[in-house]
């Protein structure tokens, strides 16, 4: 009797020890042309999306930030212009070739005096208890193979009244939109994939994970099981996008 | 605060124009950058909203809130805030609302002065797409074109407010509206004046 546990990886089963490494291989193929793509397949609105994310996270002058899953480092850019010389950004992924792409535009943007760029797993974060007054995770956490471990990581590093923001695909809340969004997802993404990054399975993957992502109310309700207060989220683009909020009290 | 993708929509696309703008005139955008990290907090009345200005190194940044403390605030409607930050003198005349501004005055000045300085390399901007040739002619024509709308734009101001304040006397004057308001500080004093007797022979008669 194989008695090995599995989680999934889109639709596919796979050992829970081996999901990292299939999603480590997914990001190691798109990185060169993660935002060239992010912008196609968004249409450009996913930079809206991260926009509202930085607004909502309300950073100021002298905080700590830890961008996790941050990848190119969209958001760690923004966020090191805000918390200006006195505070820090942590820019964090578990995937090498990303974190490579990430901390050449940190440089090129003028923000390598108050940042860092740490290889890590969101499940066991290497940092001491009550470090970062902000946590953001942005179209990362359904990548994460245990996210219960990971969110009550954040929230061990996070501290009191700390807030993190979760930024994540999720489900759309009008049924024409979610057919559409299911055609759209299905047919033109990983045609999309195979176009412009030249790897159709990483853009079918994305759309797969997607769907097995949980939903707005239960990672909410997740997020409040990790220990955070006053857990909310915002719906964007219909649902298609949630951004998740809560804090450590 | 609830997001709102169409406001988030359209400030990012300002943000782009703006910085965009500042890139085709490197010596604005570097005299600008010497200003990195400061940032100023724009409060309108009409339309009620806010408008963070964070200043970085390529350009500027906008957002719709900040908990950061600004460096400069300035609260006003938007015609009289763009007529500050443009240096509109003759528009003064007609909009000519009260813009409240706290903090750094110098800031506020020196980013006035730059906005007013902004030489934009329209040329260098289109001649990838029309040629060199083709597009400095573009730049001749739209300069001008652009100046002959700004001096009309004045001088429509300029009568506008002539008409309004003297002809129809739909507007008061300034030296009449600074009247109104000493009268009104007047009575306001003299309220409270009256209001502080009324307290004392009140509390000597209990």
């Amino acid at each position: 009797m194989n008695d090995k546990r599995t989680t999934h990886f889109g639709y596919k089963e796979v050992p829970v020890e081996e999901k990292s490494q299939h999603v480590a291989g997914v990001f190691r193929s798109v990185a060169p042309k993660y935002d060239v793509m992010n912008d196609l397949m968004s249409m450009g609105i996913h930079r809206i999306w991260k926009r509202l994310t930085i607004e909502l996270a309300g950073v100021r002058p002298g905080q700590t930030v830890l961008d996790l899953a941050g990848g190119t480092g969209d958001l760690a850019i923004k966020f090191s212009r805000q918390v200006g010389d006195t505070g820090k950004v942590v820019l964090a992924d578990i995937n090498e070739a990303m974190l490579a792409v990430g901390r050449d535009r940190l440089t090129d943007a003028g923000c390598s005096h108050n940042t860092e760029v740490v290889q890590v797993n969101a499940e066991c974060l290497p940092f001491a208890d009550n470090t970062f007054d902000c946590i953001t995770i942005a179209f990362g956490l359904r990548n994460v193979t245990d996210q219960m471990a990971a969110l009550r990581s954040m929230l061990r590093v996070l501290k009191p009244g700390g807030r993190l923001l979760i930024l994540e695909f999720s489900k759309p809340v009008h049924r024409p939109l979610a057919k559409l969004y299911d055609i759209y997802s299905f047919s033109v993404l990983p045609r999309l994939g195979k176009v412009v990054a030249g790897d159709a399975d990483s853009y079918q993957y994305l759309a797969e994970s997607i769907r097995m992502h949980p939903d707005q109310e239960t990672l909410k309700a997740m997020m409040e099981e990790a220990g955070f207060s006053r857990s909310e989220y915002y719906n964007m683009t219909g649902g298609i996008v949630a951004l998740h909020r809560g804090f450590k009290l | 605060m609830k997001p709102n993708i169409l406001e988030a929509s359209f400030l990012a696309t300002l943000e782009r124009s703006i910085n965009t703008a500042l890139r085709h005139d490197p010596a604005t955008l570097q005299r600008l950058s010497e200003h990195s990290g400061r940032l100023l907090h724009c409060r309108f009345n009409f339309p009620a909203r806010e408008l963070f200005i964070l200043i970085v190194e390529d350009g500027v940044e906008l957002y719709h809130s900040s908990d950061a403390q600004a460096d400069v605030s300035i609260s006003g409607s938007p015609l009289d805030m763009a007529a500050q930050l443009l240096g509109w003198q003759k528009a003064e005349q007609l909009i000519g609302g009260p813009l409240s501004i706290k903090g750094d005055q110098a800031l506020l000045q020196e980013l006035s002065q730059l906005a007013t300085t902004l030489d934009i390399d329209w040329g260098g901007m289109l001649a990838p797409l029309l040629g060199n040739e083709m597009a400095q002619q573009v730049q001749h024509t739209g300069q001008k074109l652009f100046q002959w709308v700004r001096q009309a734009g004045e001088r429509l101001l300029h009568q506008g407010s002539d008409y309004l304040r003297h002809e129809s006397q739909l507007l008061p004057s300034k030296r009449a509206l600074q009247g109104f308001a000493c009268d009104v500080e007047e009575l306001e004093m003299a309220t409270e004046r009256l209001a502080a007797r009324v307290a004392k022979l009140k509390e000597q008669n209990s």
